[in-house]
């Protein structure tokens, strides 16, 4: 009785650490300073080694440290989708807001926000993986710690609350920067269906940034890779440049 | 293929200053339509070259797009300006965007109600990209941004002089069959143009009021000043018919927000008829109503799904058949339900399923109307082969369920086995268009 009072013990502690692991990785990542702009290339890499590439510039705004953030994308390549812009309001307690802006035909479309599991632009990252998922949403684990390509890592296991589009998931946090390094998902069989890397990682104004990034799908055995470039951090974003005013004519600073 | 090398020439010069694509569309016809003069098989045989330049600068955005088409199936090739425009930042609140361009408002997927602007029906229905259903217009836009309360922008948009939509009939591609006109016909009638039409002389104005975004919702008021985008009859000295495009106001608003995960959007117009107040005049429109309610969410990752219900309904329609006989004797025993229902019905659903990465993307969009018994499908598929290839699959099939067939004419034998209702009068347009493009 004395041991199984103390494992619980143990295992309450060891999550209360993952919690706090898995947070810190949160903010880190997905809210690093108040805000941020990036050039984006995405590039598909399919079964057949087939390369598709699209390029856009990314930026975000925190109005809430891991809360309420805004996003904004402008595409340039291909050219047939180049001025297209898309705009994000993320919230944790609500579906998003997203709007669409096809210049072909000066249309701003509302969309609807659909799973957080789809397909970002395409890609084999989900929507969560590029704006994140609230640590909240699962029980954390903390199953170890170890070596992985030259970083000591924590090793969490975190397993959704509820049903949701992984049953389980790994994460390989830095334990000097708090970067998730590599992330795999389970599903109900345990058998792995998606991996995520951090191929590269550069210190940008004081922020680890991991600039190379790859999604590896085994479902269909393809994967994309995101590269980070002119990555800029605190550059004054305002909440009035996320607006349809710049959805049709983005705002100089995120173009 | 001589053409296309040309064009593949020109690409090679530009593509250091400009983007765009090269393009060449097929749209071959389902059947037979003996309704049109040269008997073509097909209803679109083109190529195709876009070119895009975009500059920006501190003081604004320089756009320029123009399409260089040669036409096989017309024999002609032409230049066809798409947008021309300077998009510029005025001060903090205002921005001016002046030239050539396109423009779109209102919520509605495919149905237009407080959106104006000028359309080609011509280019969806015979399979060229959507984006081919909206035509540019010369126009000065202001967007203003006040920062006031509540109020998001205030849009005005001025053309100098009225901008029609594309009439079905022009490039022969398709027959209209109009009940209205078809009685001229058979009675020997020719109808003219206008010679001073006001339409032509006259100016169109569009605006919008936008207020801001508040619990999720988005609230617009609309305001059209100009005229029907479709010509109508005008009967003058009571000899004379003529084609003319007559006065037409309309007072609008919209509202969409979040919904059980998906987008609920709603649209509504009062289409105020400055030519025919009273519904006085048989022959011009009178004032409607029209609305709209659509709602769009995703079933799954890749599926999404939308549901549109639209109604239009005509005031003092009960005038309509007693004003024409008063105006002619013409128009004795005119069947005006087949011609227009009081209340006309149009629902939409549009059915889209991605896959491979969006790549490979299918469309079902499909218009039906009870009211006329009658249906527009309208499957797509684009698959996007490679960064620079993309292939489109459109077809456009168009059918009649109902008996609208005006009893005069089916016995006359004019019109025999034709429907004359939105979308059944084309079932003998019925086309599949493939679409090859190269993008650069």
């Amino acid at each position: 009785m004395k041991k199984l009072l103390l494992m619980t013990l143990i295992g309450f502690a060891f999550s209360q650490k993952a919690d706090e692991i898995i947070k810190k990785s949160h903010l880190n990542y997905y809210y690093a300073k108040n805000d941020g702009k990036a050039n984006v290339t995405m590039t598909l890499v399919d079964k057949n080694e087939n390369e598709k590439v699209k390029k856009f510039i990314m930026s975000r705004l925190d109005l809430k440290e891991g809360g309420e953030q805004r996003y904004f994308i402008y595409f340039e390549k291909p050219s047939d989708i180049s001025k297209m812009t898309f705009m994000v309001y993320k919230y944790n307690d609500k579906d998003d807001d997203r709007w669409l802006y096809i210049p072909a035909i000066d249309l701003v479309k509302r969309i609807a926000a659909s799973d957080k599991s789809s397909s970002f632009v395409g890609s084999d990252f989900s929507y969560e993986d590029v704006s994140g998922r609230h640590w909240t949403l699962d029980n954390h684990e903390l199953i170890g710690e170890e070596e992985l390509n030259g970083s000591i890592v924590y090793k969490v296991k975190s397993i959704a609350k509820t049903e949701d589009y992984f049953t389980s998931k790994i994460s390989y946090i830095s334990k000097e920067n708090y970067l998730p390094l590599k992330e795999e998902y389970f599903d109900k069989n345990n058998d792995i269906f998606k991996r995520f890397e951090v191929l590269e990682v550069k210190e940008i104004d004081g922020v680890a940034t991991a600039i190379k990034r790859k999604m590896f799908d085994f479902k269909n055995n393809q994967y994309t890779i995101i590269n980070f470039d002119k990555i800029e951090y605190d550059i004054g974003l305002k909440e009035e440049y996320f607006k349809e005013r710049y959805l049709k004519k983005a705002h100089r600073t995120m173009r | 293929m001589k053409i296309v090398l040309y064009f593949l020439n020109i690409v090679i010069i530009f593509s250091q200053q400009f983007t765009g694509f090269v393009e060449y569309q097929l749209s071959g016809r389902l059947q037979r339509n003996d309704l049109i003069s040269n008997k073509k098989d097909y209803v679109l045989d083109e190529a195709r070259l876009q070119l895009k330049y975009n500059h920006s600068s501190d003081f604004g955005d320089l756009f320029f797009k123009s399409d260089f088409v040669y036409d096989q199936r017309n024999n002609a090739s032409f230049f066809d300006l798409r947008e021309a425009y300077i998009y510029s930042t005025m001060s903090d609140w205002l921005d001016l965007k002046i030239g050539r361009h396109i423009q779109t408002w209102g919520l509605g997927d495919l149905v237009f109600i407080n959106d104006l602007f000028p359309k080609d029906w011509v280019s969806f229905f015979s399979g060229r990209q959507d984006d081919y259903l909206k035509a540019p217009s010369n126009a000065v836009r202001f967007i203003a941004y006040p920062d006031a309360i509540g109020i998001e922008s205030i849009d005005i948009s001025i053309s100098p002089s009225f901008n029609a939509d594309k009439e079905i009939g022009t490039e022969n591609r398709f027959a209209s069959i109009n009940p209205l006109f078809e009685r001229f016909r058979s009675n020997g009638i020719n109808i003219g143009h206008l010679e001073k039409e006001n339409a032509q002389s006259n100016y169109e104005l569009s605006s919008r009021l936008k207020l801001k975004q508040s619990s999720g919702m988005n609230i617009a008021f609309y305001f059209y000043r100009g005229f029907y985008k479709s010509a109508q009859t005008l009967l003058q000295e009571n000899t004379e018919f003529n084609f003319f495009h007559s006065r037409l106001n309309v007072y609008g608003l919209s509202f969409n927000r979040n919904l059980f995960g998906g987008i609920l959007s709603t649209e509504y117009g009062y289409y105020y008829s400055l030519d025919d107040k009273d519904g006085e005049n048989g022959l011009i429109s009178n004032s409607s109503n029209r609305a709209l309610i659509l709602y769009e969410s995703n079933l799954s990752e890749n599926i999404s799904l939308g549901f549109q219900f639209y109604i239009e309904n005509i005031q003092d329609y009960e005038l309509i058949s007693k004003k024409m006989l008063d105006q002619n004797d013409l128009f004795s025993n005119f069947d005006l339900d087949a011609f227009k229902d009081e209340n006309r019905i149009l629902n939409t659903v549009r059915l889209t399923y991605k896959t491979m990465n969006e790549t490979l993307r299918f469309t079902i969009f499909n218009f039906w109307s009870p009211t006329d018994k009658d249906l527009y499908f309208r499957p797509k598929i684009d698959y996007d082969y490679s960064d620079q290839i993309r292939f489109y699959l459109t077809a456009n099939i168009f059918s009649g369920y109902g008996e609208r067939i005006d009893d005069n004419k089916k016995l006359q034998g004019i019109l025999e086995n034709y429907n004359n209702s939105m979308f059944s009068q084309f079932q003998k347009d019925k086309n599949i268009n493939i679409t090859v493009r190269y993008i650069f």
